[in-house]
Formats: structure tokens, C-alpha cells, sequence
């Protein structure tokens, strides 16, 4: 019983124009011996450039399914694509280049590198990459500046407030210009006001670089921008809502509004 | 600046490592210079300092261990040698013809033949075997009482030179005649002192013992190395435990599991150089400190220069080793985390 995101088109779709497509996706756990699904089958495809959220309540396969789109976890049945790659298909070193290039993942609790100042946590990525360090100095100096850090290069996480450590975050997320973002509660330790900027950030973050967003969130803000948002029930695709659907009140969306209780 | 197409362009890079066919859009990750391990992994230390030292003073305390017994036991088994050898070479001064006859030992020899010429004593060309009993029909215990009843010098003297002055110049000469006698008389009875010292320091003179001792001192190098050991495999694995979120993070950014391995291994080896270098330095100070305080100008004789050399180099490689075996586990553990640690673990 899978519902499909989109309707799929019976061509094989070119390479531009999905990022990410799972097929009946499903993961099983082993947990002292009792097997838990955490994903029951999803099929899903995102295009690229699109602002995709995943709602869902804990224990409802969201964070599991995020994972695997990010290529962070393997399906135990069906198959994730990344750029039309099977990523059950690929290496430690494969996946790690994915990782360094094609995704750029945004946490919840920033995980900023505490001892390396916003500029070397920025130019990490690009580091992996190959990149020569005066190379990756400026760009990520670049990156900085444009989500307004350009005064704060050589601060600390430490020296820096919540969302500051955030927009570093972003600008590491984009140092390699991936195709895909991955936030997982990219305003969850946020205050309203700076949620909304690092909000409006990724937005424009992502019609100027063209990289598709995809994040697990809770925050209506965030839901506001999405294109698409997609709720996660027991394990399977509940309902895909697209913007235009969508009737936001200030801060809550109809008949969802107890989904920041959890 | 980089148009929504960046990502196409990326692929199209020309590529050292081709991916199969089929994976058009993947490549293999490159392997990073150790420099950048190197910089990240001083970066921790520097971070942690306060439990790195904690690590690095184990490793010291340890190789201090380690480094002074081996030094200790280089420098009595040399004094122990000399005294043996010097043993050997009795000498005999003549005092009415101002010679001094030696029998020839083997390293004692030049030693003795060194010390009487520098008094200005006649040494005669060809080394006479001399038999006391047979010359002078006396032992070389009596004869070694004549010298040690020979009057103190100058000292004792100086009151008597001032009042008669008259006697000055005999007076002198006589004065200077047995201030030689008395170091040469050192020179030659110092063996049994420093065998004596030995004995009265509880080091043990019979192979037996020497064996007995030998043993218990590796039990306790053996403890002292495992102690030191566990610590560091503790403070290693707190490291990795600290640092789950930041691993998992480095490898969400494209750090292959090799990166890893080698920042732990490196930082391991950072405290394990440090540690040890040091370690060895205060052992080799404290029992040449401790030995030249036991046994006096004993400790010059005949120093183990050699021995205390391949000590130290021994040591080092031990402490090194220690470390970095420590860190294997840890870093492999590690290593092995999934990245999706980095998302799941709270704070």
C-alpha cells in the first residue's frame, strides 16, 4: 500500500530533473530481537531546486527516511537514488565523496567544529574535497559574507550566538555546492525571530544556487516556504500537501496545529 | 556566484579515478595529505589540554620508570666492571726510589699508569711483574696498611710550617710527597671502597642475586607499562566517546573512515612523544643524580655511555609504541561510527 509522491512519468526521467527518488523504500530494525519497521515502503521523488518538508511525529519513520535520502542509512528493501545513483551500490569512498560534494547537511544543534574558527569549519568540506587551502579560503570567505558573517571569520562557535553558529553551518553546508541540502531541525534550537532568518536564508539560498532543500522540520515558519510538504504516518507516505494547497495562519497550519507538542 | 548548474559542472571534471560505468555521477573520494590530519589533530590536543597533559604525565611517570632502572643497572653493572677489572692490576710503590711498580691487569692498567704520571712518578717502561712476597717478602695487605698509616697531609701541618720556618722547604716537600702517596694510594685502594659502597647500597654482587633482582625489576616495568597502557586506552576512548558528534559530523563533510583512524592514531602519538622524550630525560637525570650521590666520583669511572644510549633509544620506541598501540582500538571504533551518529545524538 504505497502512495506515490508525484505521479511518475513511465520515461525514465533525465538526469536533471530528479535529485533524490526512493522506490518502496523500507527499513526494518533489530531491536532485542523484535523487529521494528520503521519504513513500511515510501516511494518519493524530489526535483531538483525544490524546498521539500517532512513533517511526521516521532517514531513515524521521518527521521528514517531523511537518512536515507541523505544517504546516511541503507533501505533494507527497495532502493534510494541520488542523482539517479543507487546508493546501496556505492563504496566508502563513493559514499564519501557523495557526502563531501552532492549534499550539504544542515543539524539542529549546528555542529559547528568547536575548536576551528567559522572560516576552517566552512573550508572543511572543501579541504575533503582537494581544494588548496588559499583556494578554499577565499570561497568559503565568500560563502561567509554572504550570509553575513563576513565580520566573524576567524570567531569560534563559542564566540558566536545561535544563529550566527547556524549560518556558519549554512555556509559549510554550501561550501562544496551540492545539489541537495539536508536540514534536520535547522530552527529547532532557535529563537522565533532568528529561525525566521536562517529560514529566509535557506530560501534564498536555495532559488540563487538552485540546490534542492529537503528538511526534516516541525516549525511552521519553515513550512511556509517549502514547495512541498511531505507527512510521514507509521511509516508511509500519509499525504503530500504542495504550497498552493496550503492555508497558513500565523504560526500554525490547519488542523496541524498540536504537531509542536511532541 | 556559482550558477544553479555548479552541480553539473562538477561532474563533468575530468577525473584521476574514472567511477565504473553506470555511476556517471559518483566518484571515489581522494585521500587527504597527512598535513591536514596533523593540523586537526594538534588542534584537540591543544583543545583538551588539561587531559592531555593528564595522559602525557602517565607516559612520563612510566618511561621516567622505565629509563632510570635501565640507567641505574647500565651504570652499576660499569662500576661493577671496573671495580672488577681494577681489581686485577695491583700496583706497588717503592717509596725510597719513587716508583711506582704495577702488575699488569687489563683495563686497569691504563688508568693507573695515567694517574701516576700525572703525580710525576716514574713509571718504569717495561710494566714489572711484581710479586711482593717474592721482592720483599711482605703481603699486599701489609703493604697496603703502610699506606693507609701514612700521615694526613697539609692540613694538619700548617700550624707547625708557620712557627718553624727554617724547616719550610723539607717541610714542603715532605708535605707534597705524601699529599701524592695519598692519591695514589686512593687511586689504588678504590675498588675495594667502591665494592664496599656497592654492598653497603644493598646491590646485589653474586650472579644469583644479580639474576633475583633482574627479575623482580622487569615484574615491575612490566606492571608500570601496563598501568600506563590502560590509562591511555581509557583517555582515548573518552576522547572518542567526547567527540561522537564531531566525528560523525567530519564524516557527514566526506572524511573517510582513514582520516579518522589517523587523527586519533596522531594525536596518541603527539602524547606519546612528548611524554616519552620527556619520560626518558627525567629518568636519566634522577638515577645519574642518584647514583653520583651513592657513589661520588665512582659514577665517572667508567660511564656506559653505549648502554645508556640504546636505553634511551629502547625507551622511546617502547613509549611511542605503548601510545599508539593504545590508540588502535579507540580510533578503530571510531572510525567505524556511522555519520548518522552525528544526527541522532543529543548534545
Amino acid at each position: 500500500m504505497t502512495e506515490t509522491a508525484t505521479p511518475t512519468t513511465a520515461a525514465t526521467p533525465t538526469l536533471s530533473e530528479y535529485t533524490v527518488r526512493t522506490i518502496d523504500v523500507k527499513r526494518t530494525y533489530h531491536m532485542g530481537g523484535e523487529e521494528v519497521h520503521a519504513l513500511r515502503g515510501v516511494t518519493l521523488s524530489v526535483s531538483r531546486g525544490e524546498y521539500v518538508s517532512i513533517m511526521g511525529p516521532s517514531g513515524s519513520g521521518k527521521s528514517t527516511l531523511f537518512n536515507m535520502i541523505g544517504g546516511l542509512d541503507k533501505p533494507t528493501e527497495g532502493k534510494v537514488y541520488i542523482d539517479e545513483v543507487d546508493i546501496a551500490q556505492l563504496d566508502a569512498y563513493e559514499l564519501a565523496w557523495m557526502r563531501c560534494r552532492k549534499i550539504g547537511y544542515i543539524f539542529q544543534t549546528f555542529n559547528l567544529l568547536p575548536h576551528q574558527t567559522a572560516l576552517e569549519n566552512v573550508m572543511l568540506p572543501m579541504i575533503f574535497a582537494g581544494m588548496k587551502t588559499d583556494e578554499a579560503q577565499e570561497k568559503a570567505a565568500g560563502i561567509l559574507k554572504h550570509v553575513e558573517l563576513g565580520h566573524r571569520l576567524f570567531n569560534r562557535p563559542q564566540e558566536m550566538s545561535g544563529g550566527q553558529q547556524q549560518r556558519v553551518a549554512i555556509a559549510r553546508a554550501f561550501a562544496n555546492d551540492p545539489a541537495i541540502i539536508l536540514a534536520d531541525e535547522p530552527t529547532g534550537n532557535l529563537d522565533l525571530s532568528t529561525g525566521q532568518h536562517i529560514i529566509d536564508l535557506l530560501r534564498q539560498m536555495n532559488k540563487e544556487r538552485g540546490a534542492t532543500i529537503i528538511s526534516a522540520t516541525h516549525d511552521h515558519k519553515m513550512l511556509a516556504v517549502s514547495d512541498r510538504i511531505v507527512w510521514i504516518r507509521d511509516g508511509r507516505l500519509d499525504r503530500i500537501q504542495r504550497r498552493q494547497d496550503l492555508k497558513i495562519a500565523e504560526g500554525t497550519i490547519e488542523g496541524e496545529g498540536g504537531e509542536r507538542m511532541e | 556566484m556559482e550558477g544553479p548548474n555548479a552541480n553539473d559542472r562538477e561532474m563533468s571534471n575530468a577525473d584521476p579515478h574514472p567511477a565504473p560505468a553506470g555511476r556517471k555521477a559518483i566518484e571515489r573520494q581522494i585521500v587527504l595529505p597527512l598535513s591536514k590530519a596533523v593540523e586537526i589533530a594538534y588542534k584537540s590536543i591543544r583543545l583538551r589540554l588539561t587531559r592531555s597533559l593528564l595522559v602525557t604525565s602517565g607516559i612520563v611517570l612510566a618511561l621516567a620508570f622505565l629509563m632510570s632502572i635501565r640507567t641505574t643497572q647500565a651504570i652499576t653493572d660499569a662500576m661493577r666492571e671496573w671495580a672488577a677489572n681494577a681489581d686485577r692490576s695491583p700496583a706497588f710503590i717503592d717509596l725510597q726510589n719513587r716508583r711506582l711498580v704495577l702488575e699488569a691487569g687489563q683495563a686497569g692498567l691504563a688508568r693507573q699508569l695515567a694517574s701516576a704520571a700525572k703525580l710525576g712518578w716514574y713509571v718504569p717502561r717495561e710494566v714489572v711483574r711484581f710479586n711482593p712476597r717474592r721482592e720483599l717478602g711482605r703481603d699486599w695487605d701489609d703493604l697496603q696498611r703502610e699506606f693507609s698509616s701514612l700521615p694526613a697531609p697539609a692540613a694538619d701541618l700548617t700550624r707547625l710550617l708557620t712557627v718553624q720556618s727554617k724547616y719550610l722547604p723539607v717541610m714542603r716537600e715532605w708535605v707534597e710527597t705524601s699529599r701524592q702517596l695519598k692519591a695514589v694510594r686512593e687511586e689504588l685502594s678504590s675498588p675495594q671502597q667502591l665494592t664496599a659502597l656497592m654492598q653497603q647500597n644493598g646491590v646485589p654482587t653474586t650472579e644469583r642475586e644479580i639474576a633475583d633482582s633482574r627479575l623482580q625489576t622487569r615484574w615491575l616495568l612490566g606492571l608500570a607499562l601496563l598501568v600506563a597502557f590502560v590509562g591511555i586506552l581509557n583517555a582515548m576512548l573518552m576522547s572518542v566517546t567526547e567527540r561522537f558528534r564531531e566525528i560523525g559530523t567530519m564524516k557527514c563533510l566526506g572524511a573517510l573512515d582513514s582520516f579518522i583512524v589517523k587523527l586519533f592514531l596522531l594525536e596518541s602519538l603527539f602524547q606519546g612523544v612528548v611524554g616519552t622524550v620527556i619520560g626518558v630525560a627525567a629518568g636519566l637525570v634522577l638515577s645519574v643524580a642518584s647514583a653520583a650521590s651513592a657513589y661520588g666520583q665512582f659514577v665517572r669511572r667508567n660511564p656506559p655511555y653505549e648502554q645508556v644510549l640504546v636505553s634511551a633509544g629502547l625507551c622511546l620506541l617502547v613509549g611511542v609504541g605503548l601510545t599508539v598501540a593504545g590508540a588502535v582500538y579507540p580510533a578503530w571504533q571510531a572510525a567505524r561510527m556511522e555519520p548518522i551518529e552525528a544526527m541522532r545524538l543529543e548534545t
